[in-house]
C-alpha cells in the first residue's frame, strides 16, 4: 500500500446498541480519483465517511490513511491529510468570511500562535479560487446557502490536503449549485470520497462508484458498470431506465418507486 | 468547537479532550477563588453575557473586557456590601445574588418570546 491508496477501509463494523450499522465495509480510495458512496438511507454511507474523517473512532476494522493506521495520526496530524465538508453551518457565532476561510489554516498552527502572512495569502487565494474574493469582512451568516457552500470549499482549499471528503454538503441547495459546486471540486483535482444522495450527481463525476446497503458494499466499479436498472430496482427499490449520452455520461431516468 | 466537534476534529482539534482539560482547569480555579473569597454567585453568569452583547463574541476582545468588567462589577459590589448598612459588612454574595436573579428572570422573559 503505497502513495497511490490514500484512504483504505478495512472490514469496518459498527454497532448502536444492538442497531448494527456497518457490517463489514471495505473500500479504498485511489490519488486523484472521486469516489462515489451510494445507498438508501440509513445503509451506513455517512456513518463509514465519519470513520474516515474521525468524527467516530474506528473500533472494530482499520481505517487507513496513506497506508497507516489512522490511529496512528494526531488528529492534527490527520486533519492535515484529509478535509470534510458538508452541510453548510448555522452558527451562533458571527464569524465573517475571511475568518471562517482562515478556520482551515488550524492544523497548520501551534496554540495561540496568530495568523501568518502565509496563512492570510493563502486564505485570500482559496476564496478567489471560488469566487468569493470581495468582500472578505462580510459575515458569513449572511450568505446565501449557495455562497456559504463555496466559502466552505475555500476553507477547505486552505487547509492545504490532498484528500476532501464530502458528507452530501449539497443535498439542500438549488440544483444549479448541486452541480456548479461538483463542477468546482472536479477542477480542483485532489482525491475524493463523497456521499450522494442525488444518484445522477455521483454517475456523472465520480471514478467510482460503491453501493452501500445494510452496512455493507453490495457494488463496486464505475458508473457504466454499476448503475443498472437492477441494481436501482435491488438497492433503491425503484425502477428506472438508464440513458448513455453522447459524451459517455450515464443518466437515470426515474419511472416510479416499486412496491 | 464553535462549529461543531465534528468539525474541531477535522481540524484536528480534540474537542473532547479540550472539554475535559477546560472544565478540569475551570473547576479547579473556581475551587481556589471560592475557598479565599467565599460564595459569590452570578458573576460568571451576568458579566460574559452583558460583555459579550456590547462587544460581540471575539474571544481575543471579550475576554481582557470580561476580566475588566468582572473586577469593575465585584469592587462595586463590594463597596455596597461595606457601606449600606456600616459599620457592620453584608456578605457580598448577597448583592450579586440581588443582581444575578432578576437578570436571570430578565434573560428568560427575553427567551420567551417577551412573556412571562
Amino acid at each position: 500500500m503505497g502513495d497511490t491508496i490514500k484512504i483504505s477501509v478495512k472490514d469496518l463494523k459498527y454497532s448502536v446498541g444492538a442497531h448494527k450499522i456497518l457490517n463489514g465495509v471495505t473500500l479504498d480510495v485511489p490519488k486523484g480519483k472521486m469516489i462515489g458512496v451510494i445507498g438508501p438511507n440509513g445503509s451506513g454511507k455517512t456513518t463509514t465517511l465519519k470513520h474516515i474523517y474521525r468524527a467516530i473512532d474506528p473500533k472494530d476494522g482499520v481505517v487507513y490513511l496513506n497506508g497507516k493506521d489512522v490511529h496512528s495520526y494526531s488528529y492534527r496530524d490527520s486533519a492535515r491529510e484529509m478535509t470534510v465538508m458538508k452541510q453548510e453551518h448555522n452558527t451562533d457565532f458571527s464569524y465573517s468570511i475571511y475568518e471562517m476561510v482562515m478556520m482551515g489554516r488550524i492544523p497548520y498552527r501551534k496554540m495561540f500562535e496568530a495568523d501568518t502572512k502565509e496563512d492570510r495569502d493563502i486564505v485570500v487565494r482559496s476564496l478567489k479560487y471560488v469566487g468569493m474574493d470581495k468582500m472578505l469582512e462580510r459575515p458569513y451568516s449572511e450568505l446565501s446557502g449557495g455562497e456559504k457552500q463555496r466559502v466552505m470549499i475555500a476553507r477547505s482549499i486552505a487547509q492545504e490536503t490532498e484528500i476532501f471528503i464530502l458528507d452530501e454538503p449539497t443535498n439542500h441547495l438549488d440544483v444549479h449549485y448541486q452541480w456548479a459546486i461538483m463542477d468546482l471540486i472536479r477542477k480542483i483535482g485532489k482525491t475524493v470520497i463523497s456521499v450522494f444522495h442525488e444518484l445522477n450527481l455521483a454517475s456523472n463525476y465520480c471514478d467510482e462508484i460503491y453501493v452501500v446497503d445494510n452496512g455493507c458494499i453490495v457494488a463496486h466499479g464505475t458508473p457504466e458498470k454499476i448503475i443498472t436498472k437492477r441494481m436501482l430496482s435491488e438497492v433503491f427499490k425503484i425502477d428506472a431506465d438508464i440513458i448513455k449520452t453522447d459524451n459517455g455520461a450515464t443518466h437515470i431516468l426515474y419511472n416510479k418507486a416499486i412496491v | 468547537m464553535s462549529l461543531g466537534d465534528e468539525t474541531a476534529i477535522s481540524l484536528g482539534i480534540d474537542a473532547r479532550k479540550v472539554k475535559q482539560r477546560t472544565i478540569i482547569a475551570v473547576s479547579f480555579l473556581t475551587g481556589l477563588i471560592v475557598s479565599a473569597a467565599g460564595l459569590v454567585g452570578f458573576v460568571g453568569f451576568i458579566i460574559p453575557h452583558i460583555i459579550r452583547s456590547l462587544i460581540g463574541s471575539d474571544h481575543r476582545k471579550s475576554l481582557p473586557m470580561c476580566f475588566i468588567g468582572g473586577g469593575i462589577f465585584l469592587l462595586w459590589m463590594d463597596i455596597l456590601a461595606r457601606t449600606i448598612m456600616a459599620p457592620q459588612e453584608l456578605a457580598i454574595g448577597i448583592f450579586t445574588a440581588f443582581c444575578g436573579g432578576p437578570f436571570f428572570a430578565w434573560l428568560l422573559y427575553r427567551n420567551n418570546g417577551g412573556r412571562m
